[in-house]
């Protein structure tokens, strides 16, 4: 399982040492969860006031308010997997093989927005009078999916190949991207000037699968004779068809807002009143329910690492890059290390990118001859240093070897 | 493209913010995923407040707009006028004439009864005689087709034998009648001192009888008795021959066969039953016809029905089913004339039977010159009642006794269309009052008025000439308890209405339409527009076929009646002073803000005014009893239009009110119901008259810098 092998590169070190070189028949039951979250330019204590409090209150707005830049983003990941993994015997000639199967739960959030466009949904408008508010950019994606997959392996004493293919049960899916976007809200309030161009998806509304899909994932992985290894790979490409239920509406829009008009001042109606939302909304997009198909948000992954196999002390290091297709997200670069105390080791791990900056992460981890347990923290600036850090995140790991 | 599902945006639909719908479109694109997040809290479950400062409402308002919904007309030169045009008075056929109802009510005992002519024959042989007769009756049955010497009889045995009617009655009481019967002797031998009688075989009364000094052989006597007082006739009788002598064939030989007979035929006629248990003939049992008279001044000849209903309600006693004919010959629809046909179902045995039943006569054209189509006849249609039974071939008891009781009658008959001559009359209507819509929102203040006329319109879809008499008029204004009078010079003069014409093949009037002028040159008409009257009072007289001879060739139609109309108009070429209007509407602050999530505020309203005059606006919000609430604005003036040299709007004036509203006067408008608009409006430059054009407007808007609570 490439994708968490990247993300949790210790772990998977161990666990390709439990397995590597394996004679006879290998078998391992697998579960990872993972969680994270974090913002490029908002600080993690902002962040978790602002998510986490009743409220709103002022200095927490102020707070978000001082950190937002031109461009800002957020962003936020849960990822869970049972499998089973079974590396065949080895022969003498040719390839070993193998195949893992299993279940997968991701739900992912990515958003970025414009300083503007925060300012006004934290403010109002008030503070814009007599200006242009510019809300480019802004789009957001939130995608949440089971996916059933079973991947296909090989390997040589230098190469290993996994390829897999997925069928994808749609959860949740909703894709907001603004091409053009600002409001003018003229002296006195007298009237908004609206302009905006964006599209936005939606899955339907009822029930918990709402479309079908199917993916691919693939890693090809080298290994040295000095220990070197190189890997790379990409996992969830795929497509979603998500139901007739669904929803896809379409603004662009140019128009001057002045108030809903009362034909007589003295004949002030409810219905008119009550029209105007109406009204407004179909000045202001067309929306038709149908169904549509849209992309699954790819990972891309490469990583460099060099294994010490040294039962105590320095037992490797590394670097990775990683990249989910996501609004606000950018790809996440890795370094790390281990340390093996016996059984024991001891992960650091600094990034920068993904959700949030630069982070400082650490994992701890535990084998034995049939378990082994990580549990890892990413992000720590954030917990750590809340008016610095943009965000955090954590992982677990779990896995038993049945053979 | 549809509409989104309603639930298609749950974020963006917790942001309602009316007025200001594109934050929530804003609130949503920068917040929506946080909400969605497995492990973050819900988004809506969040409040705070952003300053949110947008427009409201606009609205620009023009003359049109402040004078209420009184018609406002502009000239080519966009001078506005206000017309209006208002019915004054109506005439017509329902005016003239009443719904006709009448009931006709008739209780029928039946008069005759037919049974028509029962005749019975029943005959005895000379074997079934001889039977009877001892030794001289087994000698005669002996010498059967033997000529022998029959010997003298000296005295018979009595004979008896049925007569049988059972099969034309059971029984029957006779007021008066006859029965007739014959004996006639086909014997060999002549009978003499033949004493016979006839016996009802029940009652064992005799009905007839007598001695019959001879009946000669081949011959034939009849004896007849009159049944009358009641006489009781049964269904099953005894013949009764008692004895009789017979002095033989005298010693000459006959031939003997004892088929010769001995006939009794038994005929009962010119019946007049009381009642009877009989199969009854075909026969009526009442024919009546009556005649109605409209009452009407008119002399009408015809008549189309508009609305009206024909109905019959029928009882009876009469063991026989009954049938009901009512007609109204002289109506006819498509050539079929009215006619309203029941069955009356049998009475059960001492029992009673009924039916109900109405038709429709919308539509018949009925003649009225009555029952003989007199030409001097008008008015006049008359209706024909019939009852009567068919033979069934049932035994049924039928009395004299028995009755049907009839109700028939019209009811509520309208003609649409009448024709004829409508007579000569003259309707008077002294102090006639009618409401005037021109001033109704007008509280007070006054004005000065250039110019006004009034275009009075008469229009007569009656076949007759007409004069129509109007005297005087009056306006009134009941706030201000003044009234001014009109003076025209057209004021009691007869104003002739020439008579329409009847569009028959369309069923419609071509009505004439007279029209007459009051304006500046022969009436005060401005005086009485000047006191903003709300009433109108007057005097009319209607003339229909004034002086001239009766003329049938009228006709009047019900939905066309004689129409007067005021068509006002009064160009906006004035002055006015404190010229109060007051106007109210519906208001709910939760359509504006559903939520709840204003929280306090500042409402500006700017007013650019295009109109050549000053408003002192006050705006009041009422709760649901119609009290006071808040005072929004309170005397604030909006400047008039700067004028040019002409006294034409050069340019608008802008005044700006500010309302400030904190948390505790929203909550209060929260209860507010309805807004009052009270406007106090002076033209500028008062006396001078200044014309209102259609281009004068002013643009008010609303806006407001209002914390607004999202969630």
């Amino acid at each position: 399982m490439f994708g968490l092998v990247v993300a949790n590169t210790a772990l998977a070190q161990q666990a390709d040492s439990l397995e590597a070189g394996a004679k006879t028949l290998n078998q391992t039951l697998i579960f990872e969860i993972s969680q994270i979250e974090g913002s490029l330019s908002i600080s993690y204590g902002a962040m978790r006031d602002f998510l986490y409090s009743e409220g709103l209150d002022e200095s927490v707005k102020q707070d978000l308010s001082d950190h937002l830049k031109s461009q800002n983003n957020y962003g936020n990941a849960f990822e869970a997997r049972i499998a089973f993994k079974q590396w065949n015997p080895k022969r003498k000639l040719g390839a070993q093989r193998g195949f893992e199967f299993g279940l997968e739960n991701k739900q992912l959030f990515g958003a970025r927005f414009s300083e503007d466009a925060a300012r006004l949904a934290l403010y109002g408008n008030a503070g814009f009078e007599g200006q242009t508010a510019d809300f480019d950019p802004m789009d957001y994606e939130l995608t949440s999916w089971y996916q059933f997959y079973y991947e296909q392996m090989y390997r040589t004493e230098t190469w290993q190949y996994q390829m897999g293919l997925g069928f994808v049960l749609g959860n949740e899916f909703e894709r907001f991207e603004l091409d053009r976007g600002s409001l003018y809200t003229a002296e006195n309030g007298e009237y908004l000037d609206v302009d905006a161009q964006y599209e936005l998806l939606k899955a339907g509304e009822t029930g918990l699968i709402k479309g079908l899909g199917a993916s691919l994932r693939a890693s090809v992985e080298h290994t040295s004779i000095k220990g070197w290894k190189t890997r790379f790979g990409f996992r969830d490409l795929g497509w979603v068809h998500w139901n007739s239920l669904s929803t896809t509406i379409l603004a662009d829009s140019s128009f001057r807002y002045e108030g809903e008009e009362f034909p007589n001042i003295f004949d002030l109606r409810d219905s008119l009143l009550l029209g105007t939302d109406d009204r407004l909304d179909q000045a202001f997009f067309t929306s038709e329910e149908s169904s549509f198909g849209a992309w699954l948000p790819v990972e891309i992954s490469a990583g460099i690492e060099r294994q010490l196999n040294a039962k105590r002390g320095l037992g490797g290091y590394g670097l990775s890059v990683t990249y989910r297709a996501l609004p606000g997200v950018i790809p996440k670069t890795s370094a790390f290390a281990r340390w093996n105390v016996n059984r024991w080791y001891f992960a650091p791990e600094l990034s920068y990118g993904g959700f949030t900056t630069a982070g400082l992460g650490v994992a701890i981890g535990h084998r034995s001859n049939d378990w082994e347990w990580q549990l890892k923290a990413r992000d720590l600036q954030g917990p750590l240093a809340p008016g610095w850090g943009g965000g955090f995140g954590v992982d677990l790991g779990l896995r038993y070897r049945i053979y | 493209m549809k509409r989104p599902h309603p639930r298609a945006f749950y974020v963006y639909s917790e942001l309602p913010a009316p007025g200001v719908p594109f934050f929530r479109l804003l609130f949503a694109a920068v917040f929506i995923g946080l909400s969605q997040s497995a492990c973050s809290p819900e988004l809506s479950e969040k409040s705070w407040n952003v300053d949110v400062l947008a427009p409201i409402a606009w609205t620009s308002l023009e003359v049109r707009d402040i004078v209420g919904d009184t018609l406002v007309e502009a000239n080519s030169d966009g001078l506005l006028s206000l017309v209006r045009r208002q019915k004054v008075f109506e005439y017509g056929m329902d005016d003239l004439l009443e719904p006709y109802s009448s009931t006709f009510q008739n209780t029928s005992k039946l008069q005759t009864l037919d049974l028509g002519t029962r005749k019975v024959t029943q005959q005895l042989s000379l074997g079934q005689i001889a039977a009877t007769q001892g030794a001289l009756g087994n000698f005669i049955i002996i010498n059967h087709g033997n000529s022998v010497p029959i010997p003298p009889i000296a005295s018979s045995g009595a004979i008896s034998y049925p007569v049988q009617a059972n099969n034309l009655f059971t029984s029957m009481t006779l007021l008066d009648g006859w029965m007739v019967l014959s004996i006639r002797n086909r014997l060999p031998i002549d009978l003499v001192n033949f004493d016979y009688s006839l016996v009802n075989s029940a009652a064992g009364n005799t009905v007839i009888g007598s001695v019959v000094a001879s009946i000669p052989a081949n011959g034939t006597v009849k004896d007849s008795v009159r049944l009358n007082n009641y006489a009781v006739l049964e269904g099953s009788m005894i013949a009764n021959i008692n004895s009789f002598s017979s002095p033989g064939t005298g010693g000459a030989g006959v031939l003997i066969d004892t088929t010769d007979f001995l006939r009794f035929e038994v005929l009962i006629r010119d019946l007049e039953p009381y009642e009877a248990t009989a199969i009854f003939p075909a026969q009526e049992l009442l024919d009546y016809t009556e005649e109605s008279l409209l009452p009407t001044d008119f002399k009408l000849v015809s008549m189309v029905i508009d609305t009206g209903v024909l109905y019959m309600e029928a009882i009876t006693t009469v063991e026989e089913q009954v049938y009901l004919d009512y007609e109204i010959p002289s109506a006819t629809l498509g050539g079929q004339t009215l006619l309203l046909a029941e069955t009356l179902p049998p009475a059960p045995p001492n029992g009673v039977n009924s039916i109900i039943s109405t038709r429709n006569i919308e539509g018949y054209t009925v003649d009225l010159h009555g029952i003989n189509e007199d030409p001097n006849v008008f008015n006049t249609f008359y209706a024909h009642l019939r009852a009567r039974i068919d033979s069934t071939g049932n035994m049924v008891f039928i009395s004299l006794e028995d009755s049907i009781f009839l109700i028939t009658g019209i009811e509520g008959m309208m003609p649409s269309k009448v024709n004829g001559w409508l007579g000569s009359d003259t309707t008077v209507s002294d102090n006639e009052s009618i409401d005037l819509f021109l001033f109704e929102d007008l509280l007070g203040g006054s004005f000065d008025l250039e110019a006004a006329r009034i275009d009075l319109e008469v229009i007569n879809p009656m076949g007759a000439d007409m004069e129509f008499v109007m005297s005087d008029v009056r306006a009134r204004n009941t706030r201000t308890q003044t009234t001014q009078a009109l003076q025209w010079t057209n004021l009691g003069q007869a104003l002739e209405l020439p008579g329409a014409t009847d569009l028959a093949s369309l069923n419609q009037s071509q009505a004439t339409e007279s029209h007459f002028d009051i304006d500046e040159t022969n009436s005060n008409l401005d005086e009485l527009f000047e006191i903003q009257p709300n009433r109108l009072l007057y005097d009319l007289e209607i003339r229909t076929n004034p002086g001239l001879p009766p003329d049938y060739s009228g006709f009047l139609y019900r939905d066309q009646p004689i129409e007067v109309w005021l068509n006002l108009e009064v160009p906006l070429h004035l002055s006015f002073e404190h010229l109060l209007l007051s106007d109210s509407s519906a208001f709910n602050f939760s359509d504006i803000d559903p939520e709840a999530r204003v929280e306090s505020g500042i409402f500006s309203m700017i007013c650019d005014n295009g109109l050549p005059f000053e408003a002192n606006m006050e705006i009041i919000a009422l709760d649901s009893l119609n009290q006071p609430l808040d005072t929004l604005v309170n005397g604030g003036i909006v400047a008039p239009a700067e004028l040019d040299s002409d006294d034409l709007v050069s340019q608008s004036v802008r005044t700006v009110f500010e309302f400030a509203a904190d948390s505790e006067r929203i909550d209060g408008l929260r209860k507010a119901r309805k807004l009052v608009f009270n406007g106090d409006y002076t033209t500028a430059n008062v006396p001078d008259r200044l014309k209102l054009f259609d281009h004068y407007a002013t643009e008010i808007r609303l806006t407001g810098e209002f914390q607004f609570r999202v969630n």
